[in-house]
């Protein structure tokens, strides 16, 4: 009976805690917190205690799939391999390479992100890759990159503790971070002030100093007034403004208009709040704002950011401990999978495809000519394939026909397909639309590194070897790319992948293997073998030189309620289930807290319209209906409804738009949907 | 993993530590803990603390996994019973002084559960007073409680050996 205990990272959020994996035989029994952990101090929330739960399911795919009349059967890996091998020649042949697109994934490792990426730019010849931070903080990384010069959380969250006052809006911590919303509620206790921003009551809401109720879509114009009332009141941070940035002169003009009534009327918040706030935020020495998808996921979303990063720089909360600009990512690696390059855009490193001495160093490192122009992003894709112009996409540990806007849509598109590869851990709803389904390993089954949200760069390692005939996600990158003729892809072990990124990624440059496995922890960037890494970002100066303030007007949601779609459907997950549910609905333990989906409706919305606490009832917007448990509460206020993403019988994304993206960041509106309800007799 | 020499997590484990080492030190005045406190205070007080406390929770159940001597509670006394699925934070204060009292006869006062709670609810502490009051002083210590469930408690335990353990320890 070998008994072994693995260190290794947590596969679900973007908190990065670390856990013991305790593993007797061939299964993992057990999960024990870290207590030296700097982030997660020997503590984890539900679905970090039951992160093994799911590693040796029965339903967890074992060999390869191959569609044969509608069915799958079984082949092997050869086969499997010289099948896409020839048939993704086929429709580079035939169609060019753009006719070709890939989703990596937030969920793997670093180092299977750059070889995707790799494998997309350097073999298949196109630049269309993405991965759905296209969906959550793809407005980040244009906002902020914009505002600052790079788009990532600007301080760790070690430093929370420490802060005077917290501004939380369009993130629900103690569900979504709940590792972060411990942090914050210590904070609380230690007498930093606590600002809530959101549409709904939120578990933290009950901490809170000032809750101020937004009307969904309207965050530009309270930023906006919040600015104001500084301004007005003579709470800016002039040195920090002179020194550090330009353009205060735009913001100063703009956010004359947005006084506290005018901005009441648009946001629904009553004046008075928005006065309270805003002196609460500029008049704590150090302030944190913290934000995730209620700012992003907006047609208006890199303004919302922006508008965000204003507030810091005029009361000078960037560049120092406790303070700055805190994006929360979602997903275990998004961090890591933008950083990788993952993106249509960029190469590792955010370093830009378009740009000429970028490329010809990817050209020169990777031996091979590099297309020049951005690819498609997800949403693009889908709408891509639907018209024809793609004919073959690869998807790796994602679940677009749940996850992504307007499903019936993304059925449609990944139908149309004359190839799709899916590689999964499990069959789901978008494996079921597959040519090919390829068995992936688990996060507990192979070796490599994530990048959490504060730009912790941690190891994951193996505990087990891979059930059945799966392979971890780098094994099947390279073995695809061998197939289709390229020599650049014999790697040994992640590790030595990892020295690849750190050759041509500088702000990866000093994390080594070494430098992890001897217990270091480091966040990027980290430019040499001897930095130790950077906590907090913008100390002496901005990536693009000054931080630049913009001038923003509200711009209303691309689709507004109406006579027929009276509600506003904003979307969001609860604290049992975990994006699609492919894994998280298979633990039992969470499976039983929230079996299924359900939608909150306000005390008066429900009187009016008849509906009890438990009532079935049908959502409907332009795009499709859903049938639904109702849940009255005063958790929402009237006119805006919420609905959980994870349940595939009755999924959100049945209802949102796939139209009305954000112009730069390419972002759907997931969290403004024109919705009526209907009770179901 | 290198030593975290920064906000190691303060819980009521560690704040109590260093005040037994101060103290041995002559280096602080006396100050009481936080159980002398909660004795001190008024009914209301006690409800508003805990209240506070628990509304923290986010129902994560470390309290329960990390627990090295919690067994299956008994059909009384169930979760399944008393408290809803799907709702967090779970209804004051039943969640939790459910979960102490499943591990009155076991608890080894060793505080995992304070120590991994995600959120910092003083859990040592409930359990000292679970362990060393009678449910009645209980009940008063942490005000609130569903008289149903009070009931469910007492009977427990009274019907299983006729008087509760540690009793006679109360004070």
């Amino acid at each position: 009976m070998p008994f072994d205990i693995v260190q290794t990272t947590c596969p679900f959020c973007g908190t990065g805690c670390n856990m013991y994996l305790e593993v007797l035989d061939d299964e993992i029994i057990g999960v024990n917190p870290v207590r030296k952990h700097p982030v997660s101090r020997g503590r984890l929330c539900v679905l970090g205690r039951n992160a093994h739960r799911f590693v040796r399911h029965p339903e967890r795919l074992t060999k390869p799939l191959k569609r044969v009349d509608g069915n799958f059967v079984e082949i092997s890996w050869e086969q499997a391999i010289d099948e896409i091998a020839s048939r993704l020649s086929k429709v580079k042949e035939n169609h060019g390479s753009d006719a070709i697109g890939v989703f990596s994934s937030a969920k793997c490792t670093n180092e299977e992100n750059y070889l995707m990426m790799k494998f997309t730019r350097a073999v298949l010849g196109t630049n269309n890759v993405d991965h759905c931070a296209r969906l959550c903080h793809a407005s980040t990384v244009t906002g902020l990159a914009a505002s600052f010069g790079a788009g990532a959380m600007t301080n760790s969250i070690p430093e929370i503790s420490d802060t005077n006052c917290m501004l939380i809006t369009g993130s629900n911590p103690t569900s979504q971070h709940p590792i972060i919303a411990g942090w914050m509620l210590e904070a609380k206790e230690r007498g930093a002030k606590l600002i809530v921003i959101d549409p709904r009551r939120i578990p933290i809401s009950l901490h809170a100093d000032l809750c101020l109720p937004i009307r969904p879509g309207t965050n530009i114009a309270l930023f906006n007034g919040l600015a104001h009332v500084i301004i007005k009141k003579g709470l800016v941070d002039e040195a920090f403004i002179k020194e550090r940035t330009e353009g205060f002169e735009e913001l100063e003009k703009k956010v004359q208009e947005y006084d506290p009534e005018r901005v009441s009327k648009i946001t629904g918040v009553d004046a008075s709040l928005i006065e309270k706030a805003a002196l609460m935020y500029a008049e704590a020495e150090k302030a944190m704002i913290f934000y995730a998808m209620g700012i992003t996921q907006h047609s208006s979303g890199t303004d919302n950011v922006k508008a965000i990063a204003n507030l810091a720089m005029l009361t000078g909360n960037v560049g120092r401990p406790s303070t700055g600009v805190n994006p929360l990512r979602g997903q275990n690696n998004v961090q890591g999978a933008c950083d990788m390059g993952a993106l249509p855009n960029v190469f590792s490193g955010y370093q830009p495809v378009s740009d000429d001495a970028s490329r010809q160093k990817f050209e020169n490192a990777w031996g091979v000519k590099l297309p020049s122009s951005p690819g498609l992003t997800v949403v693009e894709m889908t709408d891509a394939a639907l018209r024809g112009d793609m004919k073959a996409m690869i998807i790796m540990g994602e679940n677009p026909a749940i996850t992504d806007p307007d499903i019936s849509h993304v059925s449609r598109a990944l139908d149309a397909l004359d190839l799709l590869v899916v590689i999964d851990i499990f069959m789901t709803e978008t494996a079921k639309h597959a040519d090919y389904v390829l068995p992936a390993a688990t996060f507990a089954e192979k070796d490599g590194t994530f990048t959490n949200t504060d730009r912790r760069v941690q190891r994951v390692r193996s505990a087990l070897k891979p059930v059945g005939e799966s392979r971890p996600d780098w094994e099947i990158i390279c073995a695809l790319a061998k197939a289709l003729g390229s020599a650049g892809f014999s790697y040994e072990s992640p590790e030595e992948v990892m020295e690849e990124i750190r050759k041509l990624t500088p702000s990866y440059a000093g994390i080594s293997y070494g430098r992890l496995e001897a217990g270091e922890n480091i966040q990027w960037p980290c430019p040499s073998e001897e930095h130790p890494g950077t906590p907090y970002l913008h100390k002496d100066g901005f990536p693009r030189g000054k931080g630049r303030f913009f001038g923003i007007d509200h711009v209303p949601s691309k689709e507004l309620p109406d006579d027929k779609y009276p509600f506003i459907m904003t979307t969001g997950r609860v604290p049992f289930h975990w994006h699609s549910g492919s894994v998280t609905r298979r633990i039992d333990m969470l499976d039983r807290e929230v079996p299924t989906g359900f939608v909150t409706i306000s005390f008066e919305d429900a009187e009016r319209l008849g509906i009890q606490d438990g009532d079935e009832v049908a959502v409907s917007s332009r795009r499709g209906s859903i049938r639904v448990r109702a849940m009255v509460s005063g958790d929402v206020k009237p006119g805006v409804i919420f609905v959980p993403m994870h349940f595939a019988e009755c999924a959100a994304n049945e209802l949102t738009s796939h139209e009305g993206l954000d112009p730069v960041a390419k972002i759907p509106e997931f969290k403004v949907c024109p919705v009526k309800i209907e009770k179901q007799s | 993993m290198k030593e975290n020499p920064e906000n190691p997590a303060m819980t009521n484990i560690a704040v109590n530590r260093i005040i037994e080492v101060s103290r041995s030190k002559g280096e602080i005045e006396e100050e009481p803990v936080l159980l002398q406190k909660l004795i001190r205070m008024s009914i209301q007080e006690r409800r508003d603390f805990w209240d506070a406390q628990f509304r923290k929770c986010i129902k994560c159940y470390g309290c329960i996994e990390m627990c090295p001597v919690y067994l299956e509670p008994p059909e009384s006394l169930r979760f399944e019973r008393w408290i809803p699925k799907g709702e967090v934070p779970p209804p004051y204060p039943a969640f939790h002084l459910l979960r102490a009292y499943h591990v009155l006869d076991v608890c080894v006062l060793c505080g995992e559960c304070e120590l991994t709670c995600p959120v910092g609810i003083p859990l040592k502490t409930l359990q000292d007073i679970t362990q060393y009051f009678p449910p009645e002083k209980v009940f008063e210590l942490v005000p609130g409680l569903d008289e149903d469930i009070q009931k469910a408690i007492v009977e427990h335990f009274t019907g299983v050996r006729g008087q509760l353990r540690r009793m006679d320890y109360a004070v």
